[in-house]
């Protein structure tokens, strides 16, 4: 019976342990400096591996990589974003309108985007054109034109055209070239 | 006397660590249920299911749907598998509200996509059960024919703002249908459009966004109006150069309709800005695109405007709300030192003192009413004037955040790990008392 009673307290203390372990774990993480983007509202099958990043920082070069997307939703950005508060990051996803994010909102608070999926011909905006060219390629397997990457065009890749028409990125000055980031 | 038999401790621990098993994966299963449950679910099917027709005849299909509830629908697709050596493809016509983006038939299979009208936006809300269009056949020779839609290739592609993602195939299963063609067969008719046209979507849903940015420019000043989803507190960066924007304004309280409010620009001068929203119950940050606005030029041709513009924000307000009147000549220049006059037209209301001199004006207006009211307000720089309509309302509430599921994944969240505690405070009890009554 002793036994009993020692393994319900022993039980009892891990999920206690394991409670105030958690609050503590999530306290630290709000109180330090969050250095990845986390992407949400994307389509399952959509994993790009990597993406261009191109940091614009006040009186520095301007310096653009390629970084390696974690399990194909966070971009882990601890190596470009040092110790400034002050500048922009551009990030450019395969198939996505590019977009911008303020250095100074890398705070203690987590930083999340939704990409929008559907910039098919590189020029910065969604529009008609856009959705011609998968509407085009319909019933197809070409992976050009297979936005959600489940392995056909169909009408959902369309949808996330149509769901995405009229988005543009604002182009930053000088404008980036996206061919020649990370090359 | 015959000895009583008494549980072992490994045995009772294998029953434990089991029944702990089951509850954990249970809660977890339980909650990517109740997650899945929230989209909805669509089964295709063709009407009517039998058909029947001469050699010869026209016969149509009309392509259907059977929804789980209200869904918001984008585009959708169907396969249709047929046997060419006995009906031939005709056409496929969308139903009313839709229209076709592609149609293919090639050896017995035909593809069809169709989108919402363009009139009626991106995307439709369909009710519980809805009709595509019609495909038509000209039956060829005796026999039965099977029409099959194929599940892999169909899709109704709906939104769900609630979910991440918000995307996803309505279509869980799909009925088929077939013909039998006969000389003495009756044809069956072809079947009617139905009724139940798509209506635009309301597009509402619970992820947090930001819904609307008006932008007021005076010469020297600027106001943007930003009206967000559910309240939010809002950190707006600014600047003249677009890769250092240094300034910073931000609101201090998560309101639904914010203000900003830009001072010390130049006028005539072009500032790029962004907006950082922060979710007043997730605290999740929600940037927006990096925007651009002009002051505006001091107008130096006129001393009167030619034109006013009068925004009340918000439109609909508990007591207070604010006028926001804009002053330019014929080229579009602000008119600077002209403080509009502002008489209540209808409805009971009190303004305070018109403040601004750049071209851009503000005031308060107050309503003590008890009960629902609409107002007209009007603001005049001389002959100029301009009018608009609000609404107090003292029982007016913004919408309130609802809980966000955004992980599909198994988790378990702080609730369940405390439920679980309580069971298995339960069943150690239970096992206690269970041991205590077979060793005895």
């Amino acid at each position: 019976m002793r036994a009993w009673y020692s393994l319900m307290v022993v039980g009892l203390l891990l999920v206690i342990g394991f409670l105030v372990w958690r609050d503590i774990n999530h306290s630290v993480q709000t109180t330090s400096r969050q250095t990845a983007v986390t992407l949400t509202d994307l389509p399952v099958h959509y994993c790009p591996k990597q993406v261009q990043v191109v940091v614009d920082q006040a009186n520095q070069p301007r310096v653009g990589k390629i970084i390696a997307l974690k399990n194909c939703r966070t971009i882990e950005l601890s190596s470009v974003l040092g110790t400034s508060t002050v500048g922009q990051i551009s990030f450019k996803l395969p198939l996505a309108l590019p977009f911008q994010i303020n250095v100074a909102d890398f705070g203690t608070q987590p930083v999340t985007y939704a990409p929008e999926l559907g910039d098919l011909n590189d020029d910065a905006v969604i529009d008609a054109r856009d959705e011609s060219l998968v509407s085009d390629n319909l019933f197809s397997s070409d992976n050009q034109f297979d936005l959600d990457n489940d392995g056909q065009v169909s009408v959902l890749d369309v949808a996330l055209v149509r769901l995405h028409l009229g988005a543009s990125y604002q182009v930053v000055d000088p404008p980036i070239d996206w061919s020649e980031v990370g090359q | 006397m015959k000895k009583r038999r008494s549980i072992s401790s490994r045995a009772l621990f294998t029953i434990v660590s089991i029944v702990t098993l089951i509850l954990l994966l249970g809660s977890a299963f339980l909650q990517r249920t109740i997650f899945k449950a929230e989209q909805q679910s669509a089964s295709l099917f063709l009407s009517p299911a039998q058909a029947t027709a001469k050699p010869g005849a026209t016969v149509g299909f009309a392509l259907r749907a059977n929804l789980s509830g209200v869904t918001t629908v984008t585009a959708a697709e169907f396969a249709l598998k047929y046997d060419p050596k006995v009906l031939q493809f005709v056409q496929a016509d969308p139903a009313n509200g839709w229209q076709t983006v592609k149609v293919l038939n090639d050896d017995g299979l035909i593809q069809w996509a169709v989108t919402p009208l363009k009139s009626l936006g991106v995307a439709v809300d369909i009710t519980s059960q809805s009709t595509f269009g019609t495909v038509s056949f000209i039956t060829k020779a005796s026999g039965v024919a099977q029409l099959a839609l194929d599940l892999a290739r169909s899709s109704i592609a709906s939104v769900d703002a609630t979910q991440s993602p918000s995307l996803y195939n309505a279509v869980t299963s799909v009925q088929d249908a077939s013909i039998s063609i006969a000389d003495n067969a009756t044809t069956t008719p072809l079947p009617t459009t139905s009724p139940d046209a798509p209506t635009p979507a309301g597009m509402t849903g619970t992820l947090q966004k930001i819904t609307a940015i008006q932008e007021l420019v005076g010469s020297e000043s600027a106001v943007l109006l930003v009206s967000t989803e559910y309240p939010a507190t809002l950190l707006l960066r600014f600047g003249s150069d677009q890769n250092n924007l240094t300034n910073t304004v931000q609101t201090n309280s998560a309101l639904s309709n914010s203000v900003l409010h830009l001072n010390g620009l130049d006028p005539a001068t072009s500032y790029y800005y962004q907006l950082t929203l922060v979710d007043q119950v997730t605290n999740a940050k929600i940037i927006s695109k990096e925007r651009s606005l002009t002051t505006g030029a001091v107008s130096s041709t006129s001393s009167l405007p030619a034109q006013l513009q009068l925004y009340a924000f918000p439109a609909i307000a508990q007591k207070q709300t604010t006028l926001y009147i804009r002053a330019t000549d014929q080229t579009g220049a602000v008119v600077t030192d002209q403080k509009p006059v502002i008489t209540i037209g209808s409805g009971r209301a009190t303004t305070s003192i018109v403040s601004g001199s750049d071209g851009l004006y503000q005031t308060t207006v107050d309503s003590e009413l008890t009960s629902q009211q609409s107002v007209t307000i009007q603001a005049a720089v001389g002959a100029v004037n301009a009018t608009t309509k609000l609404t107090f309302d003292p029982n007016f509430q913004p919408a309130e955040r609802p809980p966000v599921q955004l992980n599909p994944a198994l988790s378990l969240n702080l609730t369940v790990v405390t439920v679980l505690i309580g069971l298995l405070l339960v069943l150690g009890g239970l096992l206690l008392i269970f041991v205590r009554l077979a060793r005895g």
